[in-house]
C-alpha cells in the first residue's frame, strides 16, 4: 500500500489535485515537491503547473529564493518559454497555449532524460487553468496544481477533483490558534453536500436563474436578479419580507457577511437550508459561521471541495517555530478523519524513508 | 552584452566594484567600534575595506563611512523583471487612441480597499490635478471615473464596477501590517472568481509595496509601484483593452 500524501491522493482516485495554502508561506510548494517525488516513486505520470507565478526566482513579497521544483522524465509541464531556458530540465514542447507571460510564450513541455529543475510560470487565472486540464485530461495519470499565496479559486471542484491544504504557524503566534483557525477555514472548504435530490436539482436550475434564489415553505419561488449577487441581496436588504417563511437561500455566486449581518440574522430566520455551488464561495467569518449553527441554519454545497489531507509547517519567517508534535496532533484531533502530516517533520520523514528504500 | 555577466558597482572605472556604506553601532567610538564596523564590512562581502569616517553621535553610539570594494557581481543580462508592458503614452495619444480604437468612452472604478484609508496613492493616479505634471485619469475626455475612496469592502468595488459597466478597476494599497494588503487583495479577486466575473475587468493594483510580479500571482492584470505617473496607467489600460476585445 502506498503511503504518505501520495498514498491519500492514489486511495480517492483523483485525477487532478489542487495545493491550496491557508496563508503566505505555509509550505505549499513543500508540499508540491513531496508529492511530486512520491509519485515519481510510485511511477505515477504527472501534469504540472502553477498558478498565479510570474517572473524572476525571487519572492515577490519577502524577496526570498523561491524553492525550485523538480520535474521528473515524462512529465507533463505549463511554463513559459523562457523559465524554461533559466531552469536545467531537458524538455520538448508539445503543446502552445497562446498565452503569454513576462517570461514569454507559455506553452507545455515534456520533460526528457533524466528531468530537472524548472520554474513553472504562465497560469494565473481558472478560464486558463480549465484549458490545460482538458488538455492534459487523459494524457497524465494525475495533474497537480500549486497554488498562489492564500488564492482558494483553483479549488473550485469542477476544475480539480482534490484539495491538499497546506496551513502553518504564519497563521497565528500559538499551536492553539494555528489549530483553531486551520479548523475554521477547512470547516468552510468541506461543507457537506445536500442530500435532498430534488432540492439540488432546483437549486442548479436557480444557480443559472438568478444571483440569489428564496424557496418559501410553501414551495414558492422568489427569483431575486442582479448583475451579481451584491446587487441582489441590496434589494434583499429593502424588502427583507422576502425571507419570511423561507426553507431554502440559493446563491449562484458568493455568499458573504453582510448578508446574513442585515437580512438573515435581523430577519430572524431560522431552520432554513442556504446552498451555494461549492466551498470556495464562502466568505464567511468566525462568529458569522457560528452563529448559522445557532440558529439552525445549515449551509449546504451542490459540489462538495474533497480535501485529501492537510500539511502543516510549524515554521514561520515572522516568529518562533511552534511545536509540530502538537500542532499535527492538535489538527489529526480536530480534523478527525483527514490525514495531517509535518512534511519535514522526523515522523513523516522516518515513514518515508521505509517506503522509498532509505533515499534521502 | 558580455560585460553585463558580472555587473558590479561602478565607482571611478567599469565594474570597479566600488561602493560606500554607512551605518551605526551601538558603541562608544574608538579603535574597537572601527575594528567591528571594519569586520562588518568584510562579513558584507567588502574587499580592500577603508572606514573613512567616525563619528561620535551620543553616549554609546558611533555612526561610520565606509569605502570598500564589491567582491559579487550580477548577470545583468539575464534579468528579467517581471513589468506591464505597454507603450506609455502621453494625455493626448491616449484620448486619441480611445477615440480611434474604442470609439467609445471607458470607465475607470477606483478604491483603496480593506482597511487602508491612504488615498494619496489611488488621488495621484484619479484625480484632475494629477502628479508629476500628469493629469490624472479624470482629466481625461475619454475616460470616465469613479474614485470610491477609501476603506471600501471587496464586496462594494464589485457592486459599483458592475452597476456603471466598469472596463478596468483600479486598486490602491499603501499600507500593510503582516501582510494583510496580500489577504484582502486575494480575497478580491477570489470574490470576483467565485460570481464568474473574473474576466470581465481589467484588474490592476498599485501601492509602495506592489510590484508587476505579485499582482500577477494575486490574480490581477497589472501591478504598478512607485513613481507611476497617471498616462502610464491609462496606456496600460488602453492598450490592453484593445487586446482583450
Amino acid at each position: 500500500m502506498k503511503k504518505g500524501l501520495i498514498g491519500d491522493i492514489s486511495r480517492e482516485k483523483v485525477k487532478s489535485v489542487a495545493i491550496i495554502g491557508l496563508a503566505k508561506n505555509a509550505g505549499k510548494t513543500v508540499t508540491f515537491n513531496t508529492i511530486v517525488e512520491e509519485a515519481a516513486q510510485e511511477g505515477i505520470s504527472l501534469g504540472l503547473l502553477s498558478y498565479g507565478r510570474d517572473g524572476e526566482l525571487v519572492d515577490s513579497v519577502t524577496l526570498q529564493e523561491k524553492p525550485k521544483i523538480f520535474i521528473p522524465p515524462g512529465t507533463l509541464f505549463v511554463t513559459a518559454q523562457r523559465a524554461l531556458e533559466k531552469g536545467s530540465v531537458p524538455a520538448e514542447k508539445v503543446l502552445e497555449t497562446g498565452y503569454f507571460s513576462v517570461m514569454g510564450e507559455v506553452n507545455v513541455y515534456r520533460a526528457l532524460d533524466r528531468g530537472g529543475y524548472a520554474e513553472l510560470v504562465g497560469i494565473n487565472s481558472t478560464s486558463r487553468l480549465q484549458r490545460i486540464k482538458d488538455y492534459l485530461q487523459g494524457r497524465v495519470d494525475l495533474m497537480l496544481v500549486d497554488g498562489a499565496l492564500d488564492r482558494r479559486s483553483s479549488a473550485v471542484p469542477t476544475l480539480t477533483d482534490g484539495v491538499i491544504v497546506a496551513t502553518g504557524a504564519v497563521l497565528g503566534n500559538t499551536e492553539d490558534f494555528v489549530i483553531f483557525r486551520t479548523v475554521n477555514e477547512l470547516q468552510k472548504l468541506t461543507l457537506p453536500q445536500v442530500t435532498d435530490s430534488r432540492l439540488k436539482e432546483m437549486a442548479r436550475e436557480a444557480m443559472e436563474a438568478a444571483s440569489i434564489t428564496i424557496i418559501k415553505r410553501s414551495g414558492e419561488l422568489e427569483k431575486v436578479k442582479g448583475l451579481s449577487t451584491f446587487q441582489a441581496q441590496e434589494k434583499i436588504f429593502k424588502n427583507r419580507y422576502m425571507l419570511n417563511d423561507a426553507s431554502a437561500i440559493i446563491f449562484s455566486g458568493a455568499l458573504i457577511d453582510s448578508f446574513l449581518e442585515k437580512a438573515v440574522f435581523p430577519e430572524m430566520v431560522r431552520d432554513c437550508k442556504i446552498l451555494v455551488r461549492d466551498g470556495t464561495r464562502v466568505f464567511l467569518n468566525w462568529r458569522n459561521m457560528n452563529l448559522l449553527k445557532e440558529y439552525n441554519l445549515q449551509l449546504l454545497v451542490i459540489n462538495p471541495v474533497q480535501v485529501l489531507g492537510v500539511t502543516v509547517n510549524p515554521t514561520s519567517p515572522y516568529s518562533a517555530p511552534l511545536d509540530s508534535q502538537k500542532l499535527v496532533l492538535g489538527l489529526k484531533k480536530a480534523l478527525v478523519r483527514l490525514p495531517v502530516y509535518d512534511l519535514k517533520g522526523e515522523g513523516y520523514q522516518a515513514k518515508r524513508g521505509a517506503f522509498v528504500g532509505g533515499k534521502n | 552584452m558580455n560585460e553585463l555577466k558580472e555587473l558590479r558597482p561602478y565607482g571611478d572605472s567599469f565594474n570597479d566594484g566600488k561602493i560606500q556604506v554607512s551605518f551605526s553601532l551601538p558603541l562608544d567610538a574608538g579603535l574597537e567600534a572601527q575594528e567591528v564596523a571594519r569586520q562588518l564590512a568584510y562579513k558584507m562581502g567588502l574587499e580592500e575595506v577603508n572606514v573613512v569616517d567616525m563619528k561620535n553621535i551620543g553616549e554609546g553610539f558611533s555612526f561610520f563611512i565606509i569605502y570598500g570594494k564589491l567582491k559579487y557581481g550580477v548577470d545583468a543580462s539575464q534579468i528579467r523583471v517581471a513589468k506591464a508592458v505597454s507603450r506609455s503614452m502621453s494625455y493626448y495619444e491616449i484620448n486619441d487612441f480611445i477615440r480611434e480604437h474604442i470609439g467609445r468612452k471607458i470607465l475607470v472604478v477606483g478604491a483603496c480597499t480593506g482597511s487602508d484609508a491612504h488615498t494619496v496613492g489611488l488621488d495621484a493616479i484619479m484625480n484632475m490635478k494629477g502628479f508629476a505634471g500628469e493629469y490624472g485619469l479624470e482629466r481625461y475626455p475619454e475616460i470616465k471615473t469613479v474614485n470610491m475612496g477609501s476603506q471600501v469592502a471587496n464586496e462594494d468595488l464589485i457592486k459599483k464596477a458592475m452597476e456603471v459597466n466598469a472596463d478596468a478597476i483600479l486598486i490602491s494599497q499603501v499600507v500593510t501590517q503582516k501582510e494583510a494588503h496580500i489577504k484582502n487583495l486575494t480575497e478580491f479577486v477570489d470574490l470576483l472568481e467565485a460570481e464568474g466575473l473574473r474576466d470581465r475587468f481589467l484588474l490592476i493594483v498599485g501601492g509602495p509595496r506592489i510590484s508587476h510580479e505579485l499582482a500577477l500571482e494575486l490574480g490581477f492584470d497589472a501591478g504598478f509601484g512607485q513613481g507611476t505617473k497617471p498616462n502610464d496607467v491609462a496606456s496600460y489600460i488602453v492598450q490592453n483593452l484593445v487586446k482583450k476585445v
